[in-house]
């Protein structure tokens, strides 16, 4: 979150400001990806590419504060996503080959990041195990930040609907943890 | 996960809130959910990894690419921009364009020739209130009310009967021609003696100048046509400055010369 200072960060955007974008660039692209990674995980990257194209276009109109910010942003992703949904289902394409994601040390603390990363993609492929209304509720709610009623208002729910998804995912995540909990990818056991 | 959990209507429960705060991260809530699904709500928060950020670059070059003026954002729909000295220049364009058309009416109106005046109803009316309203007034009314030396020059009448013999297409100003002819009239004691009276007044110089007249025996040619009439050099008589202007306006000889 970027905190009290996101008033100036964002007028400065909206004033044309390319590093005062990029804060509120750093500070959203990843919850954005994880969000778009467990509900489209095969064009998450373009969604999200996507995503910024249509808030930069929007940005100079947009008021609010933080909080009605990250709801716009991820109110546009999921109607991005939609319409990605829509597109591909009028348009099948097979991927002619997988590129395994490169793995490059970046900051000293590599190790822990590696873990971090694991473990993230471990949770992220259990959470998109669960069903879509749900993962939705899930991601909106523990990556997005967002409070029960901008998810309801980006879902078209009640909130007591999406109180109710909110339990009833928690509830289906036990389930499919087990009592030993989850084993990563790469070995490591949540 | 106990089905207490499940949410209710009315007033949240303490295992709801708890439910809430473990969902927006934050801390004080209750163990609600079990080890393993806490700790992949917290896997889920965890840092951003390299690759989540690595599309700052390209982020950065479309904010720079909508964002820049002139840019896509900003492009609009061409429109008519109001232009503050549009009006400005139009209206002088268009008094410019009013004065020439004035200019040149006016001088085809002053410089027409006898054929408007022989022809008045085929004149246009430009040309006769440039010419008629300045011209007729001394005329007619020396015509109507007696000679008026002062305001014509006896030389200046010669020379305009002289002209209604010169240029035929003046015939059909005949209230002029009247008008010349009743005031020489006068002036020479009578009709028959108003050649010689323009003799005299024309002296020698127009003298065989005239070729239609040279033959008869008194009329006199009314001279040169440099010889402007209404010229102030040549006839600076009593007319006062206004009358080579008449002259030169409605005189048949020089509208005639123009003519021509």
């Amino acid at each position: 979150m970027v905190g009290d200072d996101f008033a100036r960060v964002l007028a400065d955007a909206q004033g044309g400001s390319e590093d005062q974008f990029a804060v509120l660039w750093r500070d959203a692209n990843p919850a954005l990806l994880r969000y778009l990674r467990v509900l489209a995980p095969e064009c998450a990257d373009d969604v999200a590419a996507e995503t910024w194209v249509h808030v930069v276009r929007g940005l100079a109109r947009f008021t609010g504060d933080e909080a009605a910010w990250r709801a716009w942003l991820f109110t546009t992703a999921r109607r991005r996503l939609l319409d990605q949904a829509r597109l591909r289902r009028r348009h099948p394409a097979e991927p002619l080959d997988e590129i395994a994601p490169a793995e490059v040390p970046r900051t000293p603390d590599t190790a822990q990041i590696v873990l971090d990363n694991l473990a993230t993609d471990a949770a992220m492929a259990l959470v998109a195990q669960l069903p879509p209304l749900q993962a939705h509720v899930i991601m909106l709610r523990v990556v997005a930040g967002l409070d029960t009623d901008a998810v309801a208002g980006i879902l078209g729910k009640t909130p007591g609907n999406v109180r109710v998804m909110a339990h009833r995912g928690l509830k289906k995540l036990e389930t499919l943890l087990g009592p030993a909990g989850v084993a990563s990818r790469a070995g490591v056991t949540l | 996960m106990p089905d207490s959990l499940l949410p209710i209507q009315g007033p949240a429960s303490q295992r709801e809130r708890d439910l809430d705060a473990l969902l927006s991260g934050e801390a004080g809530y209750h163990v609600v959910v079990s080890a393993p699904v806490a700790a992949v709500i917290a896997a889920l928060r965890a840092v951003p990894a390299p690759d989540e950020l690595d599309g700052e670059a390209a982020a950065r070059a479309t904010f720079r690419l909508l964002m820049a003026p002139g840019g896509p954002r900003h492009a609009r729909p061409r429109r008519l921009v109001p232009w503050p000295g549009r009006w400005q220049v139009m209206a002088a364009a268009c008094g410019a364009a009013a004065a020439a058309i004035v200019c040149v009416l006016a001088l085809a109106g002053a410089f027409s020739g006898p054929s408007g005046q022989g022809q008045p109803g085929k004149r246009p009316s430009l040309q006769a209130s440039a010419s008629s309203q300045r011209a007729t007034p001394s005329l007619l009314g020396s015509a109507t009310a007696g000679p008026t030396p002062s305001a014509v020059s006896p030389e200046q009448l010669c020379h305009q009967y002289m002209n209604f013999f010169t240029h035929p297409e003046s015939y059909g100003n005949w209230t002029a021609e009247k008008g010349v002819v009743q005031q020489l009239s006068k002036l020479a004691g009578g009709h028959m003696r108003i050649n010689g009276y323009c003799d005299g007044q024309s002296g020698a110089r127009t003298h065989g100048h005239h070729p239609d007249f040279q033959g008869g025996a008194v009329v006199p040619g009314p001279g040169d046509p440099q010889d402007h009439p209404g010229d102030p050099q040549d006839h600076g008589g009593p007319g006062g400055p206004d009358t080579p202007r008449l002259g030169r306006q409605a005189g048949p000889f020089s509208a005639g010369q123009t003519g021509r």
